[in-house]
């Protein structure tokens, strides 16, 4: 990949060299010039100037296509990286658990412990597995817009409650400001999938104690806007629209220190364009929190 | 008794192995990331008599947890658990300097063979 790019680059600077010192060669030939500059001097300096851009202009697309086409790979490659990682380390965790409980007698207590590990690993499988379903139906997603009508509220309460459960948070610590009246036009499953995943990165990306701020209100324009704020490790200014990229992950995500596969805010967004909403992430800075606004139809 | 250092980042892995590990009579100690068992293994020099070690870890890969142990002249043994089976990934640690138990083949069984396999031939001390 380098060594085209690198072609690529050198091809660019030759062919600008040979466009100048051409033309410089044909302009600066003065004793031509003094003889009278022919009709076909004339042709030769227009054409050739013209094949001159056109090769430039080929060649700066094709590197800039070509830059293009190396980060996309790679994040394909970091995908799958994630995708194995995130599919094969809890079929190992219930392999091995499995062939415990198959080998040794572990008592009652311990055997609980190990039904409720596996417990976790079928459900992290079971989320991996969506989120790539999710992922792979988005690419092919037509379809108008969808009609249903959702209530928020409930919605979002029932959202928080599975993700306090799934992370053992407390009560406090994701709380939810909304007058309750908000109802919006889409599918209440795709919703669903919308805001647990920005609620998962919310206390994904936070150092504890965790606290999520989510905050419902209408605008005027018959949209409602909803808020999900945190106080963790923040966003990079550089990275604000990239998060929304598929296969994109944050640095920390690359180190691993966080699991993901670099798919749910792709996912996220991309149903919300399809109810006609859109999301906008908003950071102070690295370890100053991210807000997500999300703006949705309101139901008439 | 001997003694096994676990490096693992998933701790519903780790847990099993220790489980595992402590039933067949090793003494366990778990350390969660590359760095912490960096740290312990510069600490305790020979202390340990094998290092079951994951790859891909938060803040150290294991690469560097095995060359950074062989570069300060630790010669313990290294048994590589991984769920990664890119062959380019195979040969990024040669054979003389771990053994490997591959692709998420982490069944207890399996395990045991491996370890006492590797316990009985360690490589040669030195260069």
């Amino acid at each position: 990949m380098v060594f085209r790019l690198a072609i690529g680059i050198v091809a660019t600077v030759l062919a600008v060299a040979l466009a100048v010192g051409w033309q410089i060669l044909v302009v600066s030939d003065f004793g031509s010039v003094a003889r009278g500059f022919t009709p076909a001097n004339w042709w030769f300096l227009i054409l050739g100037s013209i094949f001159f851009g056109l090769v430039i202009l080929g060649l700066v697309l094709l590197c800039a296509w070509l830059i293009r086409e190396m980060g996309h790979s790679q994040r394909q490659q970091a995908f799958l990286d994630a995708v194995t990682h995130e599919m094969k380390t809890p079929l190992a965790s219930l392999r091995l658990a499995l062939d415990t409980l198959e080998r040794r007698d572990p008592g009652p207590e311990r055997r609980d412990a190990f039904l409720r590990m596996m417990d976790e690993d079928v459900e992290r499988l079971h989320r991996t597995v969506d989120h790539v379903l999710a992922a792979a139906r988005a690419e092919g997603a037509v379809g108008g817009p969808l009609e249903g009508r959702v209530e928020l509220r409930a919605l979002l309460e029932d959202c928080i409650a599975q993700i306090r459960e799934g992370h053992k948070l407390d009560s406090e610590a994701i709380r939810l400001e909304s007058d309750g009246t908000a109802v919006v036009r889409g599918d209440e499953a795709e919703f669903g999938l919308v805001f647990r995943n920005l609620l998962e990165n919310a206390v994904k990306y936070s150092e504890p104690p965790v606290e999520v701020h989510v905050g419902v209100m209408a605008t005027g324009d018959r949209r409602v806007r909803v808020q999900i704020a945190d106080q963790g490790i923040g966003i990079p200014r550089g990275e604000l629209r990239k998060i929304f990229q598929r296969f994109y992950r944050t640095g920390r995500d690359v180190q691993r220190t966080a699991s993901g596969l670099g798919l749910g805010l792709f996912i996220v967004r991309d149903l919300l364009r399809r109810h006609g909403g859109r999301i906008e992430a908003k950071s102070e800075g690295a370890g100053r929190g991210s807000r997500f606004v999300v703006t949705l139809r309101a139901a008439t | 008794m001997p003694n096994i250092l676990v490096v693992e980042d998933e701790a519903h892995i780790a847990e099993g192995l220790q489980f595992n590990l402590e039933g067949e009579g090793y003494a366990v100690e778990l350390a969660p990331d590359g760095r912490i068992a960096s740290e312990r293994l510069a600490q305790a020099g020979p202390g340990f008599d094998l290092v079951i070690l994951d790859l891909m870890l938060p803040e150290m890969s294991g690469y560097e947890v095995v060359r950074r142990m062989r570069a300060a002249g630790n010669f313990t043994p290294v048994l590589i658990l991984t769920a990664k089976d890119d062959p380019a990934d195979q040969q990024a640690v040669p054979p003389r300097r771990a053994a490997r138990a591959g692709a998420g083949r982490v069944a207890a069984t399996a395990l045991g063979r491996r370890i006492r396999r590797r316990r009985r031939c360690p490589e040669r001390r030195g260069r």
